[in-house]
């Protein structure tokens, strides 16, 4: 599982020379909460830390993970593989000329982590998640995503569970207006 | 009571003072009591604030604090009222932070002192905390990751340790 995992991973890093022009890349902070699967995760508060890798002027591809703060500081972890589309327009224009600044995002992906029947760590999770809002963009540095909601289905138990991200700061290394002076 | 009322008048008074010197605050809130483990609870946390002043050094303000959250087992509840003073360390333009905002904005960095009373449990602790990357506009507050530990009043000890992960402070007057 974990070879897989490694290999996906290097293949999407070597695919992201193909978009060259829209490549954009943050640093990811925010914050998470995990409900309806108390059983498998107690937690009640979790940071969200990652980054966010522009793929084209509409689709991105997101690393979440989210650490437990509460009850137990630094307690477990996921992590959550998800492509996202912007619905609203640009995201980024691979100019110096801002995308669109206000937007919604809409994606899919996978959840790695050891909240399973079993306990053990593995693609736990299908994910389907909204963010109804963002403001910012890559150009202009930073972008923040506001009121996530995704719907995340366990197959380990085939029961549905809920992930809430209240806000979400991306910081832009790449991709930004200064890359485009 | 007298004084009380002398305290809110001079209050009231100074804050012509400063611009906006009134606002109110919504923060993301979580709390582990550490002797009763099931009353661990996230909610959001509301605040009242009072600014009278915008010192470079140790600019001292007042809060009441309410927060609402769910516990381990789902439950609702107001795990604490809170009454105290925050007092922002320094006020520096020129920090490493400026990537947090979008425009230009002061760091501000606070520690504060509370009664903080929990109705659950009918218990009055001392909370102590830290907003270490606090960043403050004319009307906004921003604070990120802001840690806190309670004690009990009676016994002294360590009660519950917590953290806002964001809190956003508006003022309005």
């Amino acid at each position: 599982m974990r070879k897989s995992v490694v290999l996906l991973s290097l293949l999407l890093f070597l695919t992201l020379p193909a978009f060259a022009g829209y490549f954009d890349l943050a640093l990811t902070l925010g914050t998470n909460v995990h409900m309806f699967e108390k059983d498998l995760d107690p937690s009640r508060m979790k940071m969200a830390w990652g980054a966010s890798v522009g793929l084209t002027d509409v689709w991105e591809f997101d690393v979440q993970v989210d650490t437990q703060l509460v009850p137990t500081f630094f307690g477990s972890s996921s992590i959550s593989l998800v492509g996202q589309k912007a619905l609203l327009g640009q995201r980024s224009t691979g100019s110096s000329t801002a995308g669109v600044g206000i937007n919604t995002l809409v994606g899919a992906g996978v959840m790695i982590s050891p909240y399973t029947s079993e306990g053990t760590l593995g693609i736990s999770h299908l994910l389907l998640t909204l963010t109804p809002l963002t403001v910012g963009s890559p150009v202009t540095g930073k972008r923040e995503r506001l009121f996530a909601l995704t719907l995340a289905y366990n197959l380990s138990n085939q029961k549905f569970a809920l992930l809430f991200d209240l806000v979400k700061y991306d910081f832009y290394a790449i991709g930004t207006y200064r890359d485009y002076r | 009571m007298r004084k009380l009322l002398f305290s809110l008048m001079l209050l009231l008074l100074c804050s012509s003072l400063s611009a906006r010197s009134l606002g109110y605050g919504v923060g993301f809130y979580g709390q582990n009591v550490e002797a009763e483990p099931e009353r661990a609870s996230s909610g959001a946390e509301f605040s009242l604030v009072y600014k009278p002043f915008l010192l470079a050094f140790l600019n001292p303000s007042l809060h009441v604090k309410n927060s609402v959250g769910t516990e381990m087992d789902g439950e609702w509840v107001a795990p604490y009222w809170e009454v105290g003073m925050s007092v922002d360390l320094i006020r520096i333009i020129d920090h490493p932070f400026n990537f947090l905002a979008h425009n230009v904005i002061a760091y501000t960095p606070s520690v504060s002192v509370a009664y903080q009373y929990d109705p659950r449990r009918n218990l009055s602790l001392a909370s102590v905390g830290f907003s270490p990357f606090k960043l403050s506009q004319k009307d906004f507050w921003y604070e990120y990751f802001s840690p806190f530990l309670t004690y009990d009043l009676k016994s002294g000890e360590l009660d519950s340790w917590g953290v806002n992960l964001v809190r956003y402070t508006f003022f309005f007057k």
